[in-house]
């Protein structure tokens, strides 16, 4: 998971503070593991640094934590390429996926398809092993079994994620 | 090339149901393609309006440059009888006759001597590694051999599409991957299209590709054009 | 057992309905016509007894008896307690009536059941719809041959509310020369004697009817049961005992079939006065007589009820049903050649039973054996059918070159027993048919010949006298022969004479003026003052007149026989015979006169003739619930495979060929069975009607109505087929069926 642009979605939803962006982040994806305040300022600072966000002008003035950051143009588009972009399918994806469908959500942005867009990735590496899988030995095949299996389990999580999108998007309303 | 199946504009409704709402398709000759998408979404519906059995409440369904949708359902009949085949989830041999007699009724009914149409089933059993079941009754059969002997019914009359809906679906891994690799064989040996629901991604995985059908309609990536 | 699981189970579905409704329908059909039929049988013995005084009898009166008390044609000789009866059947335009009469004085304490008083002389009591008929015609037709009217015969004392029944009062000098005169000093215990005969044909007729009707309600309980199969094994998967479901099905039936049988008591309560219209023996039923006793009723309600659930419990029992219900279809066992024993033991009965009458051996309760040959023969047949079924099935699915054959063989194959039970109806009804059609063969042996060239018109009345009797001087004087031949509508009147050969006459020698032959124009009378006639010709053979070898003494000749020509029409016909019994020489004759129709009528009254309308009524109201099972059974079968057929439909089958499935399906048992059942018809017929006879009868080659009713069989057959079959198209809906 990429937390830096998951950071930068979450920013895409509102401008936001830094302080309420870490506790936005940890309601949804910190749930286990909370994100560190240092890991925040420092991945806005690299994101200001790439033109993605630009700081607000201060408001009650002070530290870093008193700056509102918004999303730029830049920014939206670095967003919006993460969204849609597949990942190779791995053992990592899940909380990558499940980051990307939640800020498609919050920022209205298609769930459904980049579902879709993930599973034809998924099925396109399956593909890929059942091709492998023909004509190959026993052990060759058993490898690829295991490899199809755990894709499929992406894959059955896609499909329940995208049968239950409705009911994610209404629980997950930013207050 | 023109796909050898194509379907525009695809619409219908039961009642007030919409199972169909909108449905542009392409699929070439000798393709294989996977139809997935969550239950109730109109696959089974999609297909069968493909093959001619539903009639659509609008739009136009054309297999070889043939406008199915335009056709009488005697004319229907006999495209299937010719050129379609079809495979179910199960329950689909006549229970009173022996898996061999079964795989020659198609070919009685295009109008074959009964000899010749019986050494064809035969042959057709063997081909699928059932030479020994060919006097069982379907009741007699185990699902993955009642299975084989329905995809070698289908095949027998060398149809250009071969319609499956859920072939696997009440069979284990094993049994379900041996008769999904028998039938692809047969399939890609012969150059027939493949049109086949499965909600197992590994069965999709068989497929040359896979469109997915939701709400009746297709999910963006699979809309024509797209590609 | 929670209520609303049975109610889940039973009425589940819209299609549940339906098998009820049917199951209920058929029960009440099938109680209707029990009930009409044990009422009918009931109606046949009441009918008997009722009229039982008409065959009142006594002593012949013996003619110059000078003994004490003896009866002499003072009307005094009877005194109070006897007397004078000549009972002769009178007819009416083909319509026969018994005709008592009757003197008695005055003061007789004899008294007729339904009758105030005796007649006196010039008196008549008549049944009502005589009385009727004789409102209706010119008194020169009818009403003259009786006298005055005194009063009406009541119907508790008549057969049928068509009996035609007069008692005419007479003086006793009137009746003592009569030779059909008797002295009867009763007419209240006149033992009847139910005819046997009658009873064993009316209980085969029965079961004829019966049989069709048990199958029906056996295949309407049959109906939709796959998909109640199904919802049982539903419930033996949520945890119901097969008792359980047994009891449910026992209960479902139990309900079901006491509400058809109840309907079925009201219907037969209904159609009573219908029903009564049926003549048997020509006469129609009182309504009252169809009617059983409230007793009764609830028995057949009680057994119909009892049967059915307990059938229905058993069946279910049977057929195992278990928790992941039938997805592997059950095998019918494959019928053994055992099933042909009890067909075997039927004739074997039957041949037996004809062979001791035959043998002249004395058979005891022959009615009984021949009614528990036919049953047996009967229940072989149905019994017989699925092996012969079995074998059509074979040889269809290996021979057949289409689709629809290979596909309906290999189906009669595997399911003798439930594709034979679907025509059984008709195969039953199609035997019962032959029965009785080669039974009433019998009845149109010898009958009267028609008219033709050289044969004695049937529009000549035929009087018969009596030339033995002296007494009288019977001989139709010239002023009576006048009075006939002055009759509108006569054309002539004729005498034919016998002689006295010196040791009696003999009324087989017929002889005639050689004018009066002439008169007949019946062909060349050679040239002789007395010419001979062949006595059959009285009974329609073509007339030869040779030249008497006996006599040609004209004033040796005694008249034997009048001959009364008429223009053929009914009003000159009745006239003539009116005007013969008003004068003197109905009183002599044996046979009142009647034309050779009427006599040979009377020669030919034959139990299989009197019931031949029953007979052919049976057959039509069981083959028409024949056709309805074969209807029924078809589409319950139908419904069945729906699946099936709509599977095949996808697979490219057109219409025409599930079409023409279902209808092998029907034809293939039916052609097996049908040439065994009509042979076995006929020789059942024969065997029965010998047995019956001792050998005096038997049957012979069927009429146009035979041919008739097995055409009207294999329509209905084709019909009821077509009828499920035109529902095919909607069943196997291709887009109602789902395919996956
Ligand atoms: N014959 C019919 N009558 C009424 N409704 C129907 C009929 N056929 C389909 N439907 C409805 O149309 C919709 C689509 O059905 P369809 O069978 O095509 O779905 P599916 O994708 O095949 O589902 P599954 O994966 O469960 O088989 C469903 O809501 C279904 O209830
Ligand atoms: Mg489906």
């Amino acid at each position: 998971m990429d937390n830096s642009l998951t950071l930068l979605g979450l920013l895409s939803v509102e401008p936001s503070y830094g302080y309420d962006l870490k506790h936005t982040y940890d309601r949804f994806f910190g749930v286990r593991k909370p994100l560190a305040f240092g890991q925040v300022y420092a991945s806005l600072a690299r994101m200001t640094r790439d033109g993605q966000i630009l700081a607000l002008a201060d408001e009650a003035g002070g530290g870093p934590d008193r700056k509102k950051y918004e999303v730029t143009e830049v920014g939206r588009t670095r967003v919006s390429q993460w969204m849609f972009t597949p990942d190779i399918p791995s053992d990592t994806l899940q909380s990558n996926l499940f980051a990307k469908t939640i800020i498609a959500l919050l920022v209205d942005d298609n769930a459904d398809r980049l579902l879709d867009v993930q599973r034809t990735e998924h099925l396109a590496r399956m593909r890929e092993l059942t091709r492998e899988k023909q004509g190959a030995d026993l052990m060759r095949v058993l490898l690829c079994d295991h490899a199809l299996f755990h894709i499929e389990a992406d894959l059955r999580w896609i499909d329940l994620t995208a049968a239950r999108l409705t009911q994610l998007r209404n629980e997950i309303k930013l207050p | 090339m023109t796909a050898l199946i194509q379907a525009r504009g695809l619409r219908k409704s039961f009642g007030a149901t919409d199972a169909l709402r909108g449905i542009d398709l392409d699929i070439q000759r000798g393709e294989v393609v996977a139809v997935m998408g969550p239950s109730g979404s109109g696959k089974s519906t999609l297909l069968h309006c493909l093959a001619g059995v539903v009639l659509p409440d609008s739009g136009t369904v054309s297999v070889g440059g043939i406008l199915v949708t335009a056709l009488t359902e005697a004319r229907r009949s006999a495209l299937r009888l010719t050129e379609f085949g079809f495979v179910f989830q199960f329950g689909q041999l006549l229970p009173d006759l022996t898996a061999v007699d079964n795989i020659t009724i198609p070919l009685l009914l295009a109008g074959m001597k009964r000899r010749q149409a019986l050494t064809a089933a035969h042959e057709a059993l063997g081909r699928l590694g059932l030479a020994g079941a060919a006097d069982q009754l379907p009741g007699e059969l185990s699902g993955g051999e009642a299975q084989r002997v329905a995809i070698a019914r289908a095949l027998v009359t060398q149809p250009s599409v071969l319609f499956a809906d859920e072939p696997t679906g009440s069979l284990d891994s094993l049994a379900a991957e041996n008769v999904l690799t028998a039938m692809l064989e047969l399939v890609r040996e012969a150059g027939t299209t493949l049109v086949m629901i499965t909600h197992d991604p590994r069965t999709a995985a068989y497929a040359d590709r896979e469109i997915i059908v939701r709400d009746g309609q297709l999910a963006a990536a699979d809309r024509v054009g797209i590609q | 057992m929670n209520a609303s699981v049975v109610r889940l189970a039973v009425i589940g579905s819209r299609g549940a309905w339906g098998r009820l409704l049917g199951i209920t329908a058929g029960v009440a059909v099938g109680v209707t016509l029990a009930l009409l039929l044990g009422g009918a049988y009931q109606g046949l013995d009441a009918r008997d007894e009722r009229s039982s005084w008409m065959n009142a009898s006594g002593e012949y009166v013996v003619g110059g008896d000078t003994r004490a008390g003896a009866v002499t044609a003072d009307m005094a000789s009877l005194g109070e307690d006897r007397v004078l009866l000549a009972p002769t059947t009178d007819r009416h335009d083909g319509a026969r009536i018994v005709r008592l009469d009757l003197a008695a004085p005055i003061t007789s304490s004899v008294t007729i059941p339904g009758i105030a008083h005796l007649p006196q002389p010039g008196q008549y009591y008549a049944s009502p719809a005589l009385i009727d008929r004789i409102a209706q015609l010119p008194a020169d037709e009818l009403g003259d041959r009786f006298g005055t009217l005194a009063g009406s015969i009541s119907d508790s004392v008549l057969a049928s509310p068509d009996s035609l029944v007069v008692v005419v009062g007479a003086d006793a000098s009137a009746l003592i020369e009569r030779s059909a005169a008797q002295i009867v000093t009763s007419f209240t215990d006149v033992a009847y004697r139910p005819s046997t005969n009658y009873q064993t044909v009316a209980i085969v007729g029965a079961i004829a009817v019966l049989f069709p009707v048990l199958l029906l309600v056996s295949i309407v309980t049959g109906l939709g049961a796959s998909a109640r199969r199904e919802r049982f094994a539903t419930l033996r998967l949520i945890g119901a005992t097969p008792r359980t479901v047994a009891a449910i099905a026992t209960l479902e039936t139990a309900a079901t079939s006491l509400v058809g049988a109840l309907i079925g008591v009201v219907l037969a309560a209904l159609l009573r006065p219908v029903a009564a219209l049926v003549s048997v023996d020509d006469e129609v039923f009182f309504p009252s007589d169809l009617a059983v006793t409230p007793f009764t009723a609830a028995v057949v309600v009680a057994l119909t009820v009892a049967t059915s659930a307990v059938t229905a419990g058993w069946r279910i029992r049977r057929a195992d049903i278990g928790p992941l219900g039938q997805t592997k279809q059950r095998q019918e066992k494959t019928p053994s050649p055992l099933r042909l024993l009890p067909l075997a033991g039927g004739l074997g009965i039957l041949t037996a039973i004809t062979v001791a009458t035959l043998a002249e051996l004395p058979v005891p309760h022959l009615g009984t054996l021949i009614i528990i040959g036919f049953t047996t023969t009967t229940v072989g047949l149905l019994m017989a059918g699925p092996y012969l079924t079995l074998f059509a099935g074979r040889i269809m699915a290996r021979r057949s070159r289409t689709a629809a054959g290979v596909i309906a063989g290999n189906r009669i194959r595997r399911t003798p027993v439930a594709t034979f039970r679907s025509v059984s109806g008709l195969v039953v009804a199609v035997f019962m048919v032959s029965v009785f059609a080669a039974a009433a063969t019998t009845a149109d042996v010898g009958a009267a010949p028609g008219d033709g060239p050289g044969r004695l018109p049937i529009s000549t009345l035929i009087q018969y006298l009596d030339p033995t009797l002296d007494a009288v001087d019977f001989a139709p004087t010239e002023e009576v022969r006048a009075r006939l031949a002055a009759i509108s509508g006569v054309t002539h009147v004729t005498t034919i004479f016998t002689i006295d050969s010196g040791n009696g006459f003999d009324t087989s020698q017929l002889l005639m003026l050689a004018d009066s032959a002439n008169d007949l124009s019946l062909g060349p009378v050679p040239p002789a003052a007395v010419v001979s006639i062949n006595s059959d010709a009285l009974s329609g053979a073509t007339a030869v007149f040779t030249p008497s070898a006996e006599t040609t003494d004209v004033a040796a000749l005694t008249p034997s026989i009048v001959l009364i020509g008429t223009d053929g029409s009914t009003a000159a016909i009745e006239r003539a015979r009116t005007a013969l019994q008003t004068g003197a020489i109905a009183g002599t004759g044996w046979l009142p006169a009647g034309t050779r129709t009427d006599h040979a009528d009377d020669r030919l009254q034959s139990m299989a003739a009197s019931f031949a309308t029953l007979a052919y009524l049976g057959i039509g109201v069981a083959t028409l619930i024949a056709g309805l099972s074969l209807a029924i059974a078809t589409i319950s079968a139908m419904i069945d495979r729906r699946r099936m057929l709509a599977l095949l439909r996808l697979h490219g089958m057109n219409l025409a060929g599930l079409r023409r499935i279902i209808t092998l399906e029907a034809a293939a048992p039916l052609l097996a069975v049908m040439a065994l059942s009509i042979g076995l018809g006929f020789l059942v017929a024969e065997l029965i009607l010998v047995g019956l006879t001792g050998g005096g009868r038997s049957v012979g080659w069927p009429d146009a109505r035979y041919i008739g009713a097995l055409t009207a069989s294999a329509v209905l057959a084709l019909t009821a087929v077509a009828a499920a079959v035109s529902r095919l198209g909607k069943n196997t809906d291709l887009a109602a069926i789902r395919y996956e």
